[in-house]
């Protein structure tokens, strides 16, 4: 999308720009991308339409800051197109990060930064402003924690997720999975078969692979396969061996079981054929690779799958191979199934103490990790030795319908996850609205007037989501902000906060991890903004390719 | 007061006749069978194979609802016992432990069943349709389930405890504190959670995250647990009997406290070792119904004065 609706001046070459008229061009482009993106904030919000490159199809809702950023990839002229790709590009951060929180990130942002022009207007050195900006906003960020509860209880859950996804049946929805399966879960987004929003919760652990054989064994064409009482042979080894195999099958044979599952990095042809001429319907085989893209995280995902079956995993590691195979590594379950991309294990007849004693074991180290990577990887292994699972239910109607409700539905579930794991607090803008008290007794002991001003655009940034959610509820900014204040935070999260555009008894709830994270970026963004002095373009300007 | 059943007896299920008096369930080898007479004499109510587990609805006398595990799936009776209906479950076929019923004012209704190889089976449609229930539960091997009151439910297994606080449609083994045990039997009574192990006694615990689990039974004594009933005392503490292999315990539980004081109350040997065994609270007193592994069975009652033969109430 470009944006061609606003006032355009003297369009811009290459070289330098740098004069007054340069960086209020800049400035016109920060603003033209927040205005758009305003009208959305709010869980009873506008939308933006997007009229896509020709026009001449039907235009796209859109309801999200994160994805009215994505939309706009250029705005004329370069200079203020400058101004529009910076503000983008922190969004798109803020949206990377935490899967929310573009619009309160854009609104503070716009906010403060028109605050922060002004000052520099009236002489104030930037740079100075920028370093108190950064000083006084870690006041903001303690009284965030400070106000920061947890999630805990299904109405909560429900109160975040209306926040965030603005449907009520979604909302539900999502809320009655997390209750039900908790942080460490799998939770999968599908299109509804009656066209209706619902759940399904599954008992099975699965992964997410590719079939080796390319269901050329036993005519896997895109469906799901279900195995019975089935054999598993976990290894990370290219399965080039046709002596392996024939011991593994005849293990398989022997042990009694009515199907076999091989786990491997590659099948060679000759093995390929080989299964093909021992799988039937009475004994269907299946190949598939083995999960996870890293030799160390496909180590862990072997050993996991072999505690579930009760298998010992052939690892290139340790130095397996053909002759090392022994009919005891062979692991069973009692159902299964495969499709192209995954497979699923249940009830797997591994020692109930060894799959006990590793999900212990995990849980202890998933509590004592800090970095996030590992967490989510920790987090996705324990919700399938746990079988923590549930499919959630969208519907839509027309194919870009049901993709966009897809996407909500997923950011919603993300949004939930990161609030599960690190609080809540009161929505609709009311917390960072309760953080301009923090800022009050700062004003006493002001030193200059840029760390005076840089008070004040605080304040003003804090107070700017309430702000704009009046505005789009059509009230008066001034008059919410003060009863808001007057009310006082509500200290438990129960109370309704001043803002209740959903009308409702339980409060709308914001993730705390979203609005830190849109406040942190939106402060140092401006901070770091307001002292661009000159804007250099290059001769051929490479047009934004990310997001 | 001994009857002879002659018969492998693998459960025991009571329910409330519509004239009030007992009616006694077994699970056995060959069948169903049921004692309007306090076991002195039996009929068989399904004949068609092994029957594993048994459970009467708790408005039996209105309802007359009994399913039973049997090799494959459930049976279920919606006439107390005059005609039955087969409801199969997944294959490969599996073995039924343990199946329980709620009902709650006649409208909220559970019935799970736990198999020794696939996890929980959950139908909220008196049993026309049994779906596996299995999220959060990922130990497969149940050996005990209990629809409790109010939306909790419990489910043991060969290493542990899983609660459920949404009917059954998910599980967690943390919700009630992560306990290593052989779990043979679960019972509840309010907020009270009480498990009977294979090896180390019973334990109790309120369902307060903070509090531990505490033994309660001396597991040297009392063996492998296969019966627990709860008694309200008129104090607010609770009595809690439980049946072992050899012998049947009483204690007093004050639940309002951390750490509630344990008291044992006394201790019976019961006449006949148990196999399988059901009890149920009758008042004051506790009836039990033993049976052995030659199919005797023996109701007795159990109260502060000590065990005693069991009379028709």
């Amino acid at each position: 999308m470009t944006l061609s609706s606003l006032p355009r001046p003297n369009g811009y070459r290459h070289g330098v720009a740098g004069d007054e008229r340069d960086i209020a061009a800049f400035d016109r482009g920060i603003y033209a991308l927040a205005t758009l993106i305003k009208p959305v904030y709010g869980p009873i919000n506008g939308v933006v339409a997007n009229a896509g490159p020709t026009g001449r199809s039907a235009p796209e809702l859109l309801t999200d800051g994160a994805t009215i950023a994505r939309r706009l990839t250029e705005i004329e002229p370069r200079v203020e197109n400058s101004g529009a790709m910076y503000l983008r590009g922190l969004l798109w951060d803020v949206h990377r990060q935490v899967s929310d929180g573009t619009s309160t990130a854009a609104i503070v942002f716009e906010a403060m930064y028109r605050e922060g022009r002004r000052g520099i207007g009236a002489g104030l050195n930037a740079a100075r402003l920028r370093e108190h900006l950064r000083h006084h906003s870690r006041h903001v960020h303690i009284e965030l924690e400070r106000q920061c509860s947890p999630l805990s209880g299904r109405a909560a859950l429900q109160g975040l997720a209306r926040s965030v996804c603005g449907d009520e049946a979604l909302a539900r929805a999502i809320a009655d999975v997390y209750a039900g399966v908790g942080i460490h879960s799998q939770v999968d987004v599908r299109p509804s078969r009656t066209d209706r929003v619902g759940y399904d919760f599954l008992g099975d652990s699965y992964w997410k692979a590719h079939s080796l054989d390319n269901g050329l064994v036993r005519g896997l064409i895109g469906q799901r396969v279900e195995l019975s009482n089935c054999a598993i042979f976990v290894s990370d080894l290219d399965l080039d061996e046709p002596h392996l195999l024939i011991s593994v099958l005849t293990a398989a044979r022997n042990r009694g079981a009515d199907s076999l599952l091989l786990i491997g990095r590659s099948l060679s042809k000759q093995c390929l054929g080989l299964l093909a001429a021992n799988s039937s319907s009475a004994f269907p085989i299946y190949a598939m690779s083995t999960p996870d893209a890293t030799p160390i995280h496909q180590i862990e995902t072997m050993d996991d799958i072999a505690t579930i079956a009760g298998a010992v995993a052939s690892k290139q590691a340790t130095g397996a191979g053909p002759d090392s195979f022994k009919e005891n590594d062979l692991g069973f379950c009692r159902r299964g199934w495969v499709s192209r991309t995954h497979f699923g294990l249940f009830a797997g007849q591994g020692a109930s103490e060894s799959l006990r004693q590793r999900i212990r074991e995990l849980r202890v180290t998933l509590r004592n990790t800090r970095d996030r990577e590992r967490e989510k990887q920790l987090s996705l292994r324990l919700s399938r030795l746990t079988a923590r699972s549930a499919v959630l239910w969208i519907d839509g109607g027309t194919e870009r319908i049901v993709e966009d409700r897809k996407r909500l539905a997923e950011r919603t579930c993300r949004v939930v996850r990161n609030a599960l794991n690190n609080g809540v607090l009161p929505g609709a803008g009311i917390a960072l609205l309760e953080c301009s008290r923090s800022i009050d007794p700062h004003t006493a002991a002001v030193t200059e007037p840029e760390e005076a001003f840089a008070l004040h655009m605080l304040r003003y940034g804090l107070e700017a989501p309430v702000r704009t959610l009046a505005q789009n509820n059509g009230q008066s900014p001034g008059v919410v902000i003060t009863q808001s204040l007057n009310r006082g935070l509500s200290k438990t999260l129960s109370q309704p906060p001043p803002l209740d555009p959903v009308g409702n008894d339980e409060g709308i709830l914001d993730s705390f991890e979203v609005i830190t994270a849109a406040w942190q970026h939106a402060v140092s963004g401006v901070a770091q903004a307001l002292t661009i002095g000159a804007i250099v373009f290059p001769r051929s300007p490479t047009i934004a390719s990310a997001p | 007061m001994t009857s002879q059943l002659g018969d492998t007896v693998f459960d025991l299920a009571v329910g409330r006749h519509t004239d009030g008096g007992l009616v006694i369930l077994a699970a056995c080898q060959n069948g169903v069978f049921i004692s309007i007479d306090m076991a002195e004499t039996w009929s068989g109510l399904w004949l068609e194979g092994m029957a594993t587990a048994i459970a009467a609805s708790p408005n039996f006398a209105s309802d007359g609802v009994i399913i039973a595990g049997v090799h494959g799936g459930i049976i279920q009776s919606d006439d107390a016992g005059a005609s039955w209906a087969f409801r199969s479950l997944d294959d490969p076929r599996s073995l039924i432990a343990s199946v329980s019923i709620r009902t709650s004012n006649g409208s909220s209704h559970l019935m799970l069943a736990g198999s020794v190889d696939d996890g929980l089976y959950r139908s909220v449609d008196w049993g026309v349709t049994w779906r596996p229930s299995n999220c959060g539960a990922y130990i497969p091997r149940i050996t005990s389930v209990l629809a409790g009151n109010g939306q909790l439910s419990l489910a043991g297994t060969d290493v542990g405890l899983f609660v459920s606080t949404n009917d059954g449609l998910t599980w967690d083994d943390e919700l009630a504190g992560e306990i290593d045990a052989e779990v043979t039997v679960v019972a509840m009574k309010d907020n009270l959670i009480l498990i009977g192990t294979a090896h180390d006694g019973v334990y109790a615990k309120c369902m307060n995250p903070n509090q531990t689990w505490f033994q309660l039974a001396d597991s040297a004594l009392v063996g492998a647990i296969s019966a627990i009933a709860t008694v309200p005392d008129s104090d607010g503490s609770i009595r809690v009997v439980t049946v072992g292999n050899t012998h049947a315990q009483q204690y007093r539980l004050n639940v309002e406290r951390n750490s509630p004081p344990v008291y044992l109350l006394r201790t019976d040997v019961l006449p006949t070792p148990a196999l399988t065994s059901t009890v149920l609270p009758s008042g004051a007193t506790v009836l039990a119904v033993v049976a052995d592994t030659q199919g005797s069975i023996l109701p007795f009652s159990i109260g502060l004065e000590g065990l005693s033969s069991a009379h028709l109430d």
